[in-house]
Order: C-alpha cells, then sequence, then structure tokens
C-alpha cells in the first residue's frame, strides 16, 4: 500500500477529509531492537528430565482439556508414563520455577494421569516414517531396553529383545505391586509390542552369541542393567536368614511365599530398601530399616520415605551393620554401631564415620539387604575394548565407540533411576538412528537457555495451592492396593494451569494484545510479528510471562 | 492467563505514536470493546496525531477533530445528530488527553456532565502536556519534572481528583481503569457502552518519554501505579455509590513504581515517604466512601 | 402570515422554518429573546429540533460543529462577548467548512460594559471565513436566514446574519412570516456531502501540512467568490418564491448622484428618510447598502459609487488604529479603479449612540462643504 499523492489542486479536498489508512507507514523502519520469538529457551524441567520430555507442552494441553493430544506429545519421547507417573523421582519438579512462587506443580501426577487415559483412549501410537531395511539388536528388557526398543521402531527399525529373565521389564518386575502395578506394566509393554517389536525370553547373551548372532544385526544396544548386589563384607553375611533386597521383591511380586524369620532387619537407604520394609509391612512384619546416614540423606525417593514411616516402618539412622552371628548356620543376632557425620572436605556428602566403643546388639533371625546393585559386564569384554570396571563405557549418546554397539540404563555408570534408563534408551535410539543413516548426531539437548524464576513476569499469574495426591488411608493399605490413587480430571486439568510453561509459548495471546502497534498477529496457531511495523518498544518482551521473547539489536537482522 | 484475540481490529498499524505509547494501546482496548457503531471526537492531544495527518486516519471508525476544549461538548453535539438522524445505538466516544479534560476541557466537561448528555467520555491521562513536550498539567503527580516544572522547581501541586468532579455532578457512572488490567478497563467501557447519561472513564496510559521511562515499560508502570494504590481501580454510580475494584495482594511501595521514571530521580527520601503516607490517605479515604455507602 | 414581531422573534420564525435540527445556544442580551422563543417553540413541539443548553458561547459553536458534521442543519445566536468566546471555533467552522447559520444580534464590546447597537463585534470576525449579511428590518433578518441556510450548504462555507442590537432584536415591525409548504419548497433538506459516517468512516479536520494547507485555503478563498454569485442566485430565486427582494447590495436613488452614502443595517433605514429628504429638495444624494459584506461585493460597489464624486461611508464600527471598517472596505474595492472619488469615513452610533435623522443630515452637510475629506475618521455625534 503506498501513501496517495495529490498531484494537483483539483485533488485537494475542500477539507480535511481523510482518504486512506495508515497502513503505508511501515514503521518498522523505527525498530533497533528487535523481538524475537526465541525457540532457544527451555523449561528446568525439561533440561533436568533424565527423558527431557518437552513437560510444559503436555502440561499445556491438559491444561486445555486436550488429553489426546496430551498424551501424544508426551509419548513422543516417553513410552512409559504410566510407569513413571508412578515411580519416577521426578526431578522435574525439584527445579520447578513455581517452588519459589508457591509450590511446585506436581508434575508426576499428570503424567500419571496420562499414563492412565492411555489406556482408556485406545490411542494408538504411529510409527514416524517408513520401514528401514535395517535391524537392531536389544540385550536386556528393562526401561533402558524397552525404551530403545520403542524410539527405533517409531523409526521403521526391526527390532529383537533378547531378555535373560521369563519375563520383560528388568528392574521394573521388581518394584512392588502398591506403587507399580503389574498391569500398568504390562499394558505400557503391550504398546511397544504392538509396533512389531519382537521379545524373546530365556535367552541370555553371553560373549559368543554376542560375537555370532548378534553380529547379523546392524547395531547392537546392550542394557543389560545392574543385577549383581553389593555385599556388606562383614563376618556372618552368608549365614542362614540373610537374604538379597531385588530376590526378595521378585518372590513377593510373583506372590510366591517367602521363608523369613520374625525378627527382620533390613539393610540399605535406597527405594529397593524402602520398598523392602514396606511389603514387610503389608506381610504383616514389623521391620527394622538400618542406613547407615541421616534421612535426608536417603538415596531413596523422600516421598517414599515419609509413607514407610506413616506406614510403620522403623528406620534407624546412622547405624551400620559390623557383625552377623548365628546359632547353628542360622542368624541371630546382628552387631551394629552407631556413625556420626563428619564434613568430607571438598563439598562432597558428608561422611559416616562410626563412633568408637558404640556397638551394641539387636535380635535377628533375617536380615534382607538392599545395599545397590552393579552391572555385570564381562560377556561383553571381548566385543567392548572399554569396560570400566563393571560399567560399559559410554559418551552421552550411549556409544561405546566400537563399531555399531550403544549401550544404555544400569549397565552405564551413572544412571541409576528408571526415568534415566528410559532417556538414555531414547537418546542411544537417536544415536543408532544417526549412526545407520551416516548422518550427524542431532543437536544435544543442552544448548538451550534454561528459564529461570526472574526470568517469569509473576504479574499474570496468582497464588494457588498444589493439588494433593489422592491416597489410600494407611488403615486400607493391604499388598496389592495401590496407595496413590489417580487424580481427578477437574483436578488434574487445574493442576497443569498451574504450569508457568517457562520457555514455551502456550498460546495465551498476551503479547497480541499488549501491542500498541498492532504488529502481532496469529497464523496457523502460531504466533508472529509484522516487522513491517513493529517498533522494537519492548512491551512484549517484557509481558511475556514465560521469557520467550528476546530483544535483539536489529542492526544485526538488517544485514 | 490467556487473552481472548478479540474478532475485530479498529486501530491500524503504522501510527506515529511513539513506541510504547500507553494512549494508543488504550484506544487499542477501547475500540475493541465499542466496535464499529461508534464515532470518536479528538480534541487537540496526543492522538491528534496519532489519528493521522491527512491523507491517513488510524482508525476503521469515523473521525471528528475538534478543538482543545470542545472534546465534551462536540461529542454531544455529534450524539444528539446522530440521534437526530434516527441513528440512536452508535455510541460517541470523546478521547481526550489530561490537558483537554482536567483544565481547559474542563467547562465542557462540567456542562456536558450537567446535561447528562449521552455520550462517553474517555480521559487518557499521561499526566502532562506530551503532545507540546511535556508541559505540566493539573494532572500531573506532586513532585513531578516536567519541562514547566524543571528540576530545581518541580511540580508542587497535588494531582486534581478528577473523579471527584465528576461523581460531585451525579453521573451515571464513571470508573478510573488502567493499560494493564485490560479485562477491567473492557468490562467498564461496556458497562458505560450499555448505560444511559453521561459516562466517564479515566484510564492512566503511561508516556515513556514524558515519563522518561524505558518503552517497555509502559505497561508495568500502569500496573505498579495500581499495585501501589497510587491509582486506585474503582467505579462511582451516580455519583455515590463506590466500588473498588482490585484491592492489591500485597504492600508495594511508591518507591518501586517512581525509581522506574526519570520524572520522579530527583525526589528525597522524605519526599517519597511523604508521598507513600498521601497515597495510603487518599486509600483509607477511599475505603472509607465505599463502605458507607452500599 | 402577518404579524407584528420584534426582531428577535423573527429570527426564531426563520429558524423554525428553515427546518433547523439542532440548536445550541448560551442567553446573552440583546440576543436572549431569540433563544427564549426557540426553547418555547421547541418545548411546544412546534419547531422539531433538539436544543442544547450549552454552557458558554464557545461551546454552543462546538456543539454545532459536532452536529452539523454528522450533516445535521444547526443553528445558534449571540452577540458582543459571546461571538468573541467563539472567534477560535468560528475558524474553526469555516476550515471545517460546514454550512451552520448563526445570527449575532449586534452590541458593542466591552469595557466598559455596554449592550447596545454596535457593529464593531460582528465586523471583527470579519476574516474567519463566514459569510456576513446585515439586515435592516425584522422581515429582511427572517427572510436572510433562510436565504443564508440555501447559499451556505451549496458553497460549504458559514454564514451569519446581523440585527441591530435592541433596534431591530427588541423592536416590533409588521413581518410577513411565510408558511413551512413554501419555504420547504424553496429550501430543500440538508444533504450533507461530507458527513460522520460508520458506514464510510473517515477522519475529519486531521492535520494538512504546509504542503498541502495553502490549497485548501484556496479553495476556501474559491468557495466565498463562488457565494458572491449564489448569494445574487439565492435572492432572485427567493423573490421568485416569496415576492421580496433585496441583492447583495442596494442602491437607493443613486441616479445622477453626486453623493452617495455608504450604509448598513437600520442606518440604511434611517438614511432611506434622509435621502428622499434631499431628494425632495433637488439635491442629488444617494445609498449604497451594503447587505452582504462577505464576501464583499467590489464590483457591485464599484459599480455604483463610480457614479458619484463623493462618498460618505458611515460605519457603526471602528478598527482601531485604522478607521471604520465598511471604509477600509470600500476604499480597497474602488482603488486602482481609475476614478476620482472622494471617499469621506464617518464613525458614529458605537455603543448604541442614537443615529438620527440630524447625524446623517449633518453627514451629507459636511460631504458636501469639503472637496477631500480633512481627516480620516469623522467622529459624527461625538460630545466634545
Amino acid at each position: 500500500m503506498d501513501k496517495i499523492i495529490i498531484r494537483n489542486i483539483n485533488e485537494v479536498p475542500p477539507l480535511s477529509i481523510s482518504l486512506q489508512p495508515t497502513l503505508w507507514n511501515q514503521t518498522g523502519s523505527w525498530r533497533y531492537l528487535r523481538p524475537i520469538y526465541s525457540d532457544e529457551k527451555i523449561s528446568p524441567c525439561t533440561q533436568n528430565c533424565p527423558i527431557n520430555q518437552n513437560i510444559p507442552a503436555w502440561l499445556g494441553l491438559v491444561a486445555e482439556e486436550k488429553f489426546d493430544e496430551a498424551l501424544k506429545v508426551l509419548i513422543n519421547d516417553n513410552p512409559m508414563p504410566g510407569i513413571c507417573g508412578r515411580v519416577c523421582h521426578h526431578p522435574c519438579e525439584s527445579l520447578c520455577n513455581r517452588k519459589d512462587y508457591d509450590e511446585v506443580v506436581s508434575i508426576n501426577m499428570i503424567e500419571r494421569f496420562l499414563g492412565d487415559f492411555g489406556v482408556g483412549s485406545g490411542i494408538a501410537i504411529e510409527q514416524q516414517i517408513s520401514k528401514q531395511e535395517k535391524r537392531v539388536a536389544i540385550v536386556g528388557s528393562g526401561p533402558a531396553g524397552l525404551s530403545c526398543a520403542y524410539h527405533l521402531a517409531r523409526k521403521g527399525y526391526e527390532v529383537k529383545v533378547f531378555e535373560a529373565l521369563s519375563e520383560l521389564g528388568g528392574m521394573l518386575r521388581v518394584i512392588p505391586p502398591y506403587r507399580l502395578p503389574q498391569k500398568v506394566l504390562d499394558r505400557e509393554i503391550s504398546w511397544i509390542e504392538g509396533l512389531g517389536v519382537e521379545f524373546l525370553c530365556n535367552t541370555k547373551i553371553d560373549n559368543e552369541l554376542l560375537g555370532r548372532d548378534l553380529s547379523e544385526f546392524n547395531a547392537i544396544f546392550i542394557a543389560t542393567g545392574a543385577a549383581t548386589e553389593e555385599k556388606l563384607g562383614i563376618p556372618g553375611e552368608d549365614l542362614e536368614g540373610v537374604f538379597s533386597g531385588i530376590e526378595f521383591l521378585r518372590l513377593t511380586n510373583a506372590r510366591k511365599k517367602v521363608r523369613i524369620g520374625r525378627k527382620v532387619m533390613v539393610v540399605g537407604g535406597g527405594n529397593t530398601a524402602i520398598d523392602v520394609g514396606r511389603t514387610l509391612r503389608r506381610m504383616g512384619y514389623k521391620p527394622i530399616l538400618l542406613y547407615r546416614r541421616t534421612k535426608e540423606q536417603m538415596p531413596a525417593i523422600q516421598e517414599e520415605v515419609e509413607e514407610a514411616l506413616r506406614e510403620g516402618v522403623r528406620i534407624e539412622y546412622l547405624v551400620s551393620p559390623v557383625r552377623m552371628v548365628g546359632r547353628n548356620g542360622k542368624l541371630a543376632k546382628i552387631e551394629c554401631v552407631r556413625n556420626k557425620l563428619i564434613s568430607s572436605g571438598g563439598g562432597g556428602r558428608p561422611k559416616p564415620i562410626p563412633i568408637k566403643g558404640s556397638n551394641f546388639f539387636m535380635d535377628a533371625d533375617t536380615v534382607i539387604l538392599a545395599l545397590g546393585a552393579y552391572p555385570d559386564a564381562g560377556f561383553a569384554e571381548s566385543q567392548l575394548k572399554k569396560v570400566n570396571g563393571h560399567y560399559i563405557t559410554v559418551d552421552g549418546w550411549g556409544w561405546t565407540s566400537c563399531g555399531a554397539i550403544f549401550a544404555g540404563g544400569d549397565v552405564t555408570a551413572g544412571v541409576g533411576t528408571v526415568s534415566g534408563a528410559i532417556g538414555s534408551g531414547k537418546r542411544a535410539a537417536l544415536a543408532i538412528d544417526s549412526f545407520l543413516k551416516s548422518r550427524k548426531l542431532p543437536e544435544s539437548f543442552n544448548g538451550k537457555q534454561i528459564v529461570e524464576f526472574r526470568d517469569i513476569n509473576l504479574d499474570y499469574f496468582s497464588h494457588s495451592k498444589r493439588a494433593k495426591r489422592p491416597q489410600l488411608s494407611i488403615k486400607s493399605r493391604s499388598r496389592p492396593k495401590e496407595v496413590n490413587k489417580g487424580v481427578a480430571v477437574a483436578a488434574a486439568v487445574r493442576e497443569s494451569n498451574r504450569c508457568f510453561s517457562c520457555g514455551l509459548c502456550n498460546q495465551c495471546n498476551i503479547c497480541l494484545m499488549v501491542c500498541p502497534d498492532v504488529a502481532i498477529f496469529k497464523e496457523n496457531e502460531s504466533l508472529m510479528i509484522n516487522y513491517d511495523y513493529c517498533k522494537g518498544c519492548g512491551i512484549c518482551a517484557v509481558e511475556c510471562p514465560r521469557s520467550i521473547i528476546n530483544l535483539e539489536r536489529e542492526e544485526l537482522w538488517r544485514k | 492467563m490467556k487473552m481472548e484475540i478479540p474478532k475485530e481490529e479498529y486501530l491500524y498499524s503504522g501510527t506515529i505514536a511513539c513506541p510504547g505509547c500507553g494512549g494508543t494501546l488504550a484506544m487499542r482496548y477501547a475500540l475493541q470493546t465499542l466496535g464499529k457503531k461508534t464515532v470518536v471526537v479528538i480534541p487537540a492531544c496526543c492522538w491528534t496525531n496519532i489519528a493521522g495527518f491527512f491523507p491517513s486516519t488510524s482508525l476503521k471508525v469515523p473521525i471528528l477533530h475538534t478543538a482543545f476544549e470542545t472534546a465534551a461538548i462536540a461529542a454531544v453535539g455529534v450524539k444528539k445528530g446522530l440521534d437526530i438522524l434516527g441513528q440512536k445505538d452508535v455510541s460517541v466516544l470523546a478521547w481526550a488527553g489530561d490537558g483537554g479534560t482536567f483544565d481547559i476541557g474542563i467547562q465542557a466537561i462540567s456542562g456536558a456532565a450537567e446535561r447528562n448528555d449521552d455520550i462517553i467520555y474517555i480521559c487518557y491521562d499521561n499526566e502532562a502536556y506530551m503532545n507540546t513536550g511535556i508541559q505540566r498539567s493539573s494532572a500531573t503527580p506532586w513532585g513531578s519534572w516536567t519541562s514547566t516544572t524543571p528540576f530545581d522547581q518541580p511540580k508542587d501541586k497535588p494531582k486534581k481528583n478528577i473523579i471527584e468532579i465528576m461523581a460531585a455532578h451525579r453521573i451515571p457512572y464513571s470508573a478510573t481503569a488502567s493499560i494493564a488490567y485490560p479485562e477491567d478497563l473492557k468490562r467498564k467501557i461496556l458497562k458505560a457502552k450499555s448505560t444511559k447519561g453521561m459516562k466517564f472513564v479515566h484510564i492512566l496510559t503511561p508516556c515513556p518519554p514524558g515519563w522518561r521511562c524505558p518503552s517497555e515499560l509502559a505497561v508495568k508502570l500502569a500496573r505498579l501505579a495500581v499495585q501501589t494504590k497510587i491509582f486506585p481501580l474503582y467505579e462511582v454510580e451516580n455519583g455515590k455509590k463506590y466500588t473498588i475494584n482490585l484491592i492489591p495482594e500485597r504492600k508495594v511501595s511508591v518507591k518501586e513504581y517512581m525509581k522506574l521514571q526519570g520524572r520522579f530521580r530527583h525526589l528525597k527520601e522524605e519526599q517519597i515517604n511523604m508521598i507513600q503516607r498521601n497515597v495510603e490517605m487518599e486509600w483509607r479515604n477511599l475505603l472509607r466512601k465505599t463502605k458507607s455507602i452500599s | 402570515m402577518e404579524k407584528v414581531i420584534v426582531g428577535n422573534h423573527a429570527v426564531a420564525y426563520g429558524a423554525m422554518l428553515s427546518r433547523v435540527q439542532l440548536v445550541a445556544a448560551y442567553p446573552i442580551s440583546p440576543q436572549t429573546t431569540i433563544i427564549e422563543e426557540l426553547s418555547e417553540l421547541c418545548a411546544s413541539g412546534q419547531m422539531k429540533s433538539e436544543y442544547i443548553k450549552v454552557e458558554s458561547e464557545h461551546s454552543a459553536m462546538a456543539c454545532c460543529i459536532g452536529a452539523a458534521s454528522v450533516g445535521v442543519r444547526t443553528f445558534t445566536a449571540t452577540s458582543a462577548q459571546g461571538l468573541a468566546l467563539m472567534h477560535e471555533e468560528l475558524h474553526w467552522a469555516a476550515g471545517a467548512r460546514l454550512p451552520i447559520v448563526m445570527v449575532d444580534v449586534n452590541r458593542a464590546m466591552s469595557p466598559p460594559w455596554n449592550m447596545w447597537c454596535d457593529q464593531t463585534d460582528s465586523l471583527s470576525q470579519r476574516d474567519t471565513g463566514w459569510l456576513q449579511f446585515y439586515c435592516e428590518s425584522n422581515q429582511e433578518a427572517l427572510d436572510t436566514i433562510i436565504q443564508a441556510y440555501k447559499i451556505s450548504e451549496e458553497i460549504l462555507l458559514p454564514s451569519m446574519v446581523m440585527l441591530d442590537g435592541f433596534i431591530l432584536s427588541h423592536t416590533y415591525e409588521l413581518v410577513d412570516i411565510p408558511n413551512q409548504e413554501t419555504v420547504d419548497r424553496f429550501l430543500p433538506r440538508f444533504q450533507a456531502k461530507y458527513k460522520l459516517d460508520i458506514e464510510d468512516p473517515h477522519s475529519f479536520g486531521g492535520a494538512f501540512l504546509p504542503e498541502i494547507y495553502f490549497e485548501q485555503r484556496y479553495k476556501m478563498q474559491g468557495a466565498m467568490e463562488e457565494g458572491k454569485k449564489v448569494a445574487k442566485r439565492v435572492d432572485e430565486e427567493f423573490n421568485e418564491v416569496f415576492g421580496r427582494k433585496y441583492g447583495i447590495v442596494e442602491d437607493y436613488r443613486c441616479e445622477e448622484a453626486d453623493l452617495i452614502l455608504v450604509t448598513s443595517g437600520t442606518i440604511a433605514s434611517t438614511t432611506r428618510e434622509v435621502i428622499d429628504a434631499y431628494r425632495s429638495q433637488g439635491e442629488n444624494v444617494g445609498m449604497l447598502k451594503i447587505k452582504m459584506f462577505r464576501p464583499f461585493p467590489a464590483d457591485e460597489v464599484e459599480k455604483v459609487l463610480s457614479q458619484a464624486k463623493k462618498v460618505a461611508v458611515i460605519d457603526r464600527n471602528i478598527s482601531y488604529g485604522q478607521g471604520g471598517i465598511f471604509a477600509q472596505e470600500i476604499k480597497s474595492a474602488l482603488f486602482g479603479k481609475g476614478l476620482d472619488t472622494s471617499i469621506f469615513c464617518y464613525v458614529t452610533g458605537l455603543g448604541g449612540r442614537d443615529v438620527t435623522p440630524e447625524i446623517i443630515q449633518d453627514i451629507i452637510e459636511y460631504t458636501k462643504e469639503n472637496d477631500r475629506p480633512l481627516k480620516e475618521i469623522n467622529w459624527m455625534g461625538l460630545n466634545k
């Protein structure tokens, strides 16, 4: 549109009357700062999630009651929302910016809500692209292996999973049913099966098989987990009555009978120890859990510790067993010392040091050890050049730097959690895909700018209480019943609306509405700036509640 | 919090408004509410220019430019004329700045209020004669720098309370509004539209060049003014019924508002404290009025 | 219908018959009985018009501007101080090309307070772009209002119609009040070409930069010049319908006149008597009555006055530092026309001082006695 030019006096109107709108005046030329919708921002929850789920995206969709779409976004990264929504240690919530405003958003609770919704909706998971000609072998059907299988199958690869045990799921099967019902695990595995992934149980892959059969595959992902349990290394550990925590849970989950005595001790501070304690309570026992550090230092998920205490598990802190005493080959007493904490100097966790002369005895006929486990990766030694102690060494994408062999989950160092394993499986799938297509690896997730609390414009929010996760009362908690109940739809929607959506545009339209130059518009559900008219006043950048708009020097753009 | 995109915009891009102009945003909101059946009467003020020089107009509705002091009465003439022609459902909006309302326009607005003429009068208040170069008006707050109240002698009279003046005329509806609270602003304009008689809305519209602040803070300042209780949001019906629309959740000191504006940078601690005390006193007065008449 | 009525009421009837749709007015003596009568007519329903009782004259004109911008026929009336207060808006109405018709009851400017007849008030506004008509009778006032609407609405410039304060405004004369149907035939409804319209929205009155303002003003002058032709034509048309004509000027007994008096308003009326007396004595004196002062009828003035050797301009007004305003305009009209006319400028009657036949006679005698004017301004009737 051009400005009307009056060429001769006959065109001059007799009075002042407008002839056209001001649109010919492209005030974008005034700008020295240009507002940009940044796609370089990331929310702290997404950054901290081991699977890097796009949390604000699916929370935003739940807030709009678009559950189908929310689930689709979620399973783009994580095929196991029902599982994670029950057992994840939710590092997302630890960094949720809302914690500095009132209370964190119950992200984990909503994840479970979507997982449970997925069953009812009969949602079909689509394969992303057409079938690839390549085949990938996955060793281990725990969360890492399942996740890798899922992502590769969606990309069209033919995937075969080898599982040593008779059941799929790895350590997920060890989690007690009051936390993770078996049917939830089964149905999320069946989703993955539904993509055409082949599972072969009772097939342990040893060195020979690895070298021979699996070499027919174009790539291999090793996710054999960590099943070798730590020992205390104290006298009497081999007495009758000393059990492995993981074994105990496998048997109890399978409803098999376990012969244990009445005076039960559990040693350890992780989730396995807590699971053992709470399972024992449900069996009618009064277990005492011995942990060498303090409650706050327990590696178990804190909510789990709280529930254990509420259910009557007695925990003794700063206690370490030093000797188990038997009678006729059977465990009768356990000797412990009390610890004190001393700072470990270089900023690490304070160390427990036994207090000299504080030894004491307790009657015990059963001790269940839950000290953690480490992997056994010896089988892969011939193929892999580097095996760091027990663990397979890999880079950030899971590549072993040996040919087409990748690894993830607890068999690699520093994972140790369900979501960590799922995340490692996803990254390995991306890496395998790139490897097989001889393409460069995709951008890492860590390059983006994390949106901090001070970046949030609080003027657009008001305080609200966090939704409480509904639970069974203590009295109603018997073995198989799930303790945490699903949240109601209305509460899920309300809670999702509390999400600040840090760094992710949720179409609040505030930028569009506060522009004095009407220079922001919506096209195909996207907000866009009309740079012909934008004067670069910056109001949109300041008002955006979630710090998505950056102001950049215009001269850099004009070139 | 999601905002609904309005169905139609009545403001064109390409105005010569300063970047970050609060008065332009206010007009955008006002017309989104009033719609196509509106005639706007604009006296001498910033909007004389924002409306566009010949051959342009920046609005999709008709505009009548009028002399400085005549916004109210010219609007009355337009409204009566439209009524005579049978166009009784067209809103006539007198859109004037603080100078054309508080000072030179006070005679006309008093006349229209006394006659209870059926117009909507909106004063967009940037607290000085901004269009002519930031000279002081009776809407300039106490202590502010302007080009006629320089730093050596800043404004030493308090801001005129125009809502009280309008309330004294017992007009059916008057209200304060802020561009930082658009839903409240639009609700009030809609209420004005559906009320017969004289309606007055006083909108605080920050002016970055005049207030000596960065352009991106325009909306934020309009919000802080409300949160500090310097500019409370309230309505007065028939000069008697007072309703406060927003009670700020937490205490925000006036310093938070003033420190962002260069026009207050010369103020000393004790002056700011005095302003704080005055603001609190005025707020208590307002609360009392709200309680005594319900 | 013939009726004996005061000038102010004649004006009110003129407005009513012109089917004015909106009146916005503020009281000031000697205009008050115009607006009082108008409010009675509106209240009774006889006149179908909105009546806004505004809070000042400035607002009265602003209100008319607002309504006229919508395309409605508007009217107001004022005097002296009120007209002066309206000054800004007079420029505005003309620049906005709005066909508003206003009556100014000529009254002296203050201080000192004086509410009697004096033309300085309206003549001070001669530069604003309004047409100006000076009436000598109540009949003429009524008729001129009707004509003014027709002229203004055609050329799109406002008109003011003057009647002498108290001498016409408050004096009873016989007036033939036309009937509405006849007026309707003569004066159709106002159809505004430029108006505020939500179906065709425009901005009116926005800035014209120096590149173009000049041309818009050129067109205003063009409209004024057109106005002269239109006024003459409308007067002819009026005559055809109502049987009365005034002309934009009137030459009275100017045949072979040695001396022509130039007058306006009720002084013209008085002068007619004096002219008749002189003529009956065999003296060749005549009168040029100026009805339309803006646009100034220079050609017509030249045509009439070129007949005489001496011209005596009677001004019931003054522009300080110069002289009588009609006189200046007359001089300007005759300048460079190759005439040898002596122009005598008389100022009289300011502030309601009675202009009697004796004063007119003195003017004639003084003019006869001197070949050329001895002074720029001759103050007639001054009490020394």
